[in-house]
């Protein structure tokens, strides 16, 4: 981490983690204009995004990814683009090619051109409907955070961050995401259907003669900023153990994982799911007002974190057994971190 | 405030709640000693009663040890283990780290203060970690000002603890009970002990005296009479003159017979000797009833078998009567030692006879041994129905059957009579012949044709009603139908071991 972001007095501290919230607060209610309702999805989002890390949004057609995704990139001021997979997509759509351009002569060169993967805030819509080869270019993109086309290798410009939908119904026809790729993002979130109450709130919005236009409350520098202090957060510990022992809690025969998890996973979390929840964690303590990681921060962030994370096996997928159950299981067998340590 | 204050009111709270949590760990130390000794409760008082009743059936007074000293020692037991166990929790040292997040948990104050100790103990690497302690140390106050709540003490396992507890006080009332009866129960018996018994007859002590006079009384508990709840030394100390109505009145049955005071296999041995050595003189005694007497002095036995038949009694009386006469009889026909082929296929006199009535005596009697005088003789046993589709006149068996196989009478034994030599035993498992080689022949026949028979065809008219619904195949991935199914089929079978 680069020191001069590190805060070095309290004041700056506490000044720092301020104008987190505050700046936090106005993107999420900018973003709240367009989408109504999925509270937590948005704040899944967002924490995803000063994270530095990607989200997968799992739901059904037409609950407002797409919507919420792109109104993100309007409200931060960042670059936004979109990519609709389908079976036949290849990678070079994605990443960029060469191609012929006229050169104003009467001849034509070859010049590269980038995909849609360059950009800060990158839409994957339905990433499961494109075959392995081209999810696979995605990979590279989201760790390295750079794109290698032939000899030629692009550095995306942070921040970057790939936000990808898909359908958990409607699985005909589709490539589940490999495990590789599942770990790549930070956040898997799930988006439910919207209360009751937000029904009309959405009706009125959508369907009237206005329309709703999302003013850029915050810049991309803004957002570097605000990773920059979240990175800062000291984390305690008793947290980084209590971390640990949740994502151990998930592979199956770790003297932490319950019952369930020895029966019905057949692979658990890799530490890229402890870095996740610290990570998240971290974002959690400074919305809380708080200036250093607490257990109820990983508690908060670790079923985004690890439901994705944890490979169900063939008598869980028969039992009907969720990730989500598991998660819960890990968490209530680890409840006391320090009871049993001590 | 500076670091050093915090870190010291850090400290002191970190100390206080780790007192307190020792305390209620101490607390629920106890409580789970007292869980796990509760089973001394139940315990004791078993020990008690179980050296209650060996020393009942001792014929001593079971009433050894007071019963306030056995609840006594039933309930230190536990108490001593629970202050055990407390005393093992209480000397197991509680963090300050745990102390502290105890306290966070209780004021809600999400691990700051936890935290704020962890970075006072380390040099500070950023403005994060003293925004941290100094948010800590304004809620220190309240930290200091509170207590942690005490733990609600529960004991592990309180199913298990009350049927202790239950086991324990049915037991000591068992064991009260006991000796309280036992003892009313044991100076009844003195007194009783001390008066003249009424009962036995003249005659029939002189019928016994006559006929064994160093004999003692039988030790066969079941004849000690059913009122007497005494132990059996105690019934055989008190009562040394009394005879057995039992044995008088066998005595009066059976004037002459040689056979009182033994067993049944025994009695038929030596009604045989009997008849041979004193054909005529009933009620002297003869040379082999001198030698079962001796081995009656040896050795007690029962004297007659309750569920021997009348009718045989008396064929045994007659056989005996009538082959007085005759020197060398089948004795009872029950014996298979003594049956028709060695009588009939062996030319033995009358000392290798004796000789072999000795031995055989012995055999009964180890045998008697053998089977601790639970079981028994297999000769006295009614023989089973036959079985055997011999062939026979009337109701009346086979007369040439002698037991030698072939179709004969039921076979009355097995064992050593079986096992001689030259004795032989038809087959029991009837074997069956093979069926042989199997020939198979094929025959080349030509292939006849045959008239077809018409069939109708049957008009087949288009479909009166709706097809119905059809279904949209499952959409679901291969694998979890595929896996769905599987196991819906296993739960509707049967598990099968």
């Amino acid at each position: 981490m680069n020191d001069k972001h590190q805060p070095a007095t309290a004041d700056e501290a506490r000044a720092a983690a301020s104008k987190f919230r505050e700046t936090y607060e106005t993107i999420r209610a900018e973003v709240s204009r367009m989408m109504v309702g999925q509270e937590e999805v948005i704040e899944g989002v967002l924490t995803a995004l000063l994270a530095g890390g990607h989200v997968l949004l799992e739901g059904v057609p037409g609950l407002g990814k797409t919507m919420l995704v792109s109104s993100l990139g309007r409200a931060v001021d960042l670059s936004f683009s979109r990519i609709q997979f389908t079976p036949d997509m290849m990678p070079a759509d994605v990443r960029g090619s060469s191609v012929l351009v006229d050169d104003g002569r009467g001849g034509h060169t070859l010049q590269f051109e980038e995909g849609p993967i360059v950009a800060h805030l990158v839409l994957a819509d339905e990433i499961n409907r494109a075959t392995p080869k081209t999810q696979s270019a995605m990979l590279e993109a989201m760790q390295e955070r750079q794109v290698s086309v032939g000899r030629r290798t692009i550095q995306l410009e942070e921040p970057f961050c790939v936000m990808a939908t898909q359908n958990p119904v409607e699985q005909e026809g589709t490539y589940p995401l490999p495990e590789a790729q599942l770990d790549r993002f930070l956040f898997k979130l799930v988006v439910g259907y919207p209360k009751e109450s937000d029904y009309k709130e959405i009706l009125a919005r959508t369907t009237g003669d206005h329309e709703v236009e999302l003013k850029k409350v915050s810049s991309a520098a803004d957002i570097l900023a605000m990773r920059h202090t979240a990175r800062a957060v000291p984390v305690p510990q008793h947290v980084q153990d209590y971390a640990v022992r949740l994502v151990m809690g998930t592979q199956p025969g770790s003297a932490y994982a319950p019952e369930l998890v020895d029966r019905f996973v057949s692979l658990g979390s890799s530490p890229r799911g402890a870095q996740a929840l610290i990570l998240g964690a971290k974002v959690k303590a400074l919305l809380q007002g708080r200036f250093s990681v607490a257990e109820e921060d990983i508690r908060a962030v670790a079923k985004p974190v690890l439901r994705h994370r944890i490979l169900l096996g063939f008598q869980g997928q028969s039992e009907g057994i969720t990730t989500d159950q598991l998660v819960d299981a890990v968490l209530a067998h680890n409840q006391e971190a320090l009871g049993a340590r001590a | 405030m500076s670091q050093s204050d915090t870190q010291q009111r850090l400290d002191q709270v970190a100390q206080r709640a780790s007192a307190e949590l020792q305390k209620a760990a101490g607390q629920q130390g106890f409580a789970e000693g007292l869980g796990r000794g509760l089973f001394w409760f139940a315990l004791i008082p078993a020990l008690c009663l179980g050296v209650q009743l060996v020393r009942y059936f001792q014929g001593h007074d079971p009433g050894f040890l007071a019963i306030g000293w056995v609840v006594a020692l039933a309930l230190v037991l536990p108490l001593l283990a629970g202050l055990w166990w407390r005393s093992q929790r209480r000397a197991q040292p509680v963090a300050a780290e745990r102390a502290l997040l105890a306290v966070d948990r209780q004021l809600g104050t999400a691990d700051r203060l936890t935290s704020a100790a962890e970075f006072l103990r380390r040099p500070l690497a950023g403005g994060f970690e003293a925004a941290a302690i100094e948010d800590a140390a304004q809620r220190l106050a309240s930290a200091e000002a509170s207590h942690l709540p005490a733990m609600p003490v529960s004991i592990e396992g309180k199913g298990r603890a009350l049927v202790w507890l239950i086991a324990g006080g049915t037991l000591l009332v068992l064991a009260a009970q006991l000796g309280l009866w036992t003892r009313d129960a044991l100076d009844s018996t003195r007194e009783s002990a001390q008066a003249p018994r009424p009962g036995a007859t003249l005659a029939s002590e002189e019928a016994v005296a006559k006929l064994d006079p160093e004999a003692s009384p039988s030790p066969d508990p079941t004849r000690a009479p059913a009122d007497s709840k005494r132990p059996s030394g105690n019934a055989v100390a008190a009562k040394p003159s009394k005879p057995s109505p039992d044995l008088s009145d066998q005595v009066k049955e059976s004037q002459g017979k040689s056979g009182v005071g033994q067993s049944a296999g025994a009695q038929s041995t030596s009604a045989a000797s009997q008849s041979r050595s004193a054909p005529s003189s009933q009620g002297q005694s003869s040379e082999p009833e001198k030698a079962a007497a001796k081995k009656d002095d040896k050795k007690p036995r029962p004297v007659a078998e309750p569920t021997e038949d009348p009718e045989k009694k008396e064929n045994q009386e007659e056989d005996s009567g009538s082959t007085a006469g005759k020197g060398s009889s089948k004795g009872s026909n029950k014996n298979p030692t003594t049956s028709s082929w060695k009588s009939k296929d062996q030319v033995t006199n009358e000392d290798d006879q004796q000789i072999e009535d000795d031995e055989q005596a012995e055999d009964d009697e180890e045998e008697q041994e053998s089977r601790g005088g639970v079981q028994p003789h297999m000769r006295d046993r009614r023989p089973p129905v036959s079985r055997d589709l011999q062939i026979a006149f009337g109701n009346r068996s086979n007369p040439d059957a002698n037991g030698r196989g072939g179709p004969s009478e039921q076979k009355k034994s097995r064992g050593v009579a079986s096992l001689v030599l030259g004795v032989p035993i038809p087959d029991r498992v009837k074997g069956q012949p093979g069926p042989g080689p199997t020939k198979v022949t094929q025959e080349r026949v030509e292939p006849q044709a045959e008239a077809p028979e018409a069939r109708p065809a049957s008009a087949r008219a288009p479909r009166s009603g709706p097809m119905g619904s059809l279904g949209h195949p499952e959409l679901d991935p291969w694998t979890r139908a595929v896996v769905r199914a599987y196991f819906l089929a296993r739960r509707t079978t049967p598990q099968q071991p």
